[in-house]
């Protein structure tokens, strides 16, 4: 297993952010994980804003699509503006499989996209795939 | 395709596309405006017979740092081609690697410098890429 990851998950459903974390728990190689609710508490604990004093660089960001308030695309747009969130991937991760969503998210430069499988084991060894590519295989600014 | 490479890489990599052949096409072009111009002839349809949009763009960055984030800026910053994952194979002690994400790169991994190290490379790569990750069509 290669280094542990610091991983923010900006996802709405509490449903799917606890399915991520107990999948997460599995695979292990999630070090520390906070979720955002939607792109703009992303946002503000990526930019240390009022109220976000505690937050952290993450190694990755996993993000979803839809979202109130600012959804996965304008948040992807928002990490364009400072070289240094550019520096950080993101990795959407979706229930989605719409080509034009696929097109868009790779338009506004997210890393990868990865459709979510709906079964739980099947889940868990996509965590696991991500670890063997992200964090084995991959190089990471970790600043 | 494989941009930018030496003449030893690409004499490595002609090997690895040869012994990996009935599981992918490789393309290799040492040259990057070479490449960019390939690609572009794509988007236009004047490409003939050599006409073909890679799944994955890998950038060989170890020969020539500053032409490859030229290559990079200029894939990323058109909209009919920045949809293709683009990794950047950097050598050990870059101090690069931020600057290329910084640029858009998909991803950075290490150039594995003998035989092997490169097909099993090449094989994780479409592994992740083909199998888990989901492409844009266009």
């Amino acid at each position: 297993m290669g280094q542990k990851a610091k991983v923010l998950l900006v996802e709405d459903s509490i449903t799917d952010a606890k399915l991520v974390e107990v999948a997460s728990r599995k695979a292990r190689w999630i070090e520390q994980l906070s979720v955002a609710r939607d792109g703009v508490e992303a946002y503000s604990f990526l930019t240390r804003a009022e109220g976000y004093g505690d937050a952290w660089r993450p190694d990755l960001i996993l993000l979803d699509l839809n979202m109130p308030r600012m959804d996965g695309f304008a948040l992807l747009e928002k990490l364009q503006d400072q070289p240094s969130l550019r520096r950080i991937p993101v990795v959407v991760l979706t229930t989605s499989t719409a080509p034009e969503d696929v097109r868009r998210a790779y338009e506004l430069y997210a890393n990868c996209f990865v459709s979510k499988p709906a079964d739980f084991q099947k889940f868990t060894q996509t965590l696991l795939d991500m670890e063997d590519y992200w964090f084995n295989l991959c190089l990471i600014p970790r600043e | 395709m494989v941009v930018g490479s030496d003449s030893n890489s690409i004499r490595l990599l002609n090997v690895v596309a040869r012994d990996l052949q009935e599981e992918a096409e490789v393309q290799l072009l040492q040259d990057a405006s070479e490449a960019l111009d390939f690609l572009k002839a794509y988007l236009t349809g004047n490409s003939g017979d050599r006409a073909m949009r890679p799944q994955l763009i890998l950038l060989d960055v170890v020969s020539d740092g500053t032409k490859m984030r030229d290559f990079l800026s200029a894939l990323k910053s058109n909209a009919g081609l920045r949809r293709i994952p683009t990794i950047a194979l950097l050598g050990p002690g870059s101090s690069d690697l931020g600057n290329f994400y910084e640029l858009n790169c998909n991803s950075v991994v290490p150039k594995p410098t003998e035989l092997n190290a490169f097909i099993e490379l090449l094989r994780a790569l479409k592994k992740f890429w083909l199998g888990v990750v989901t492409l844009s069509r266009d």
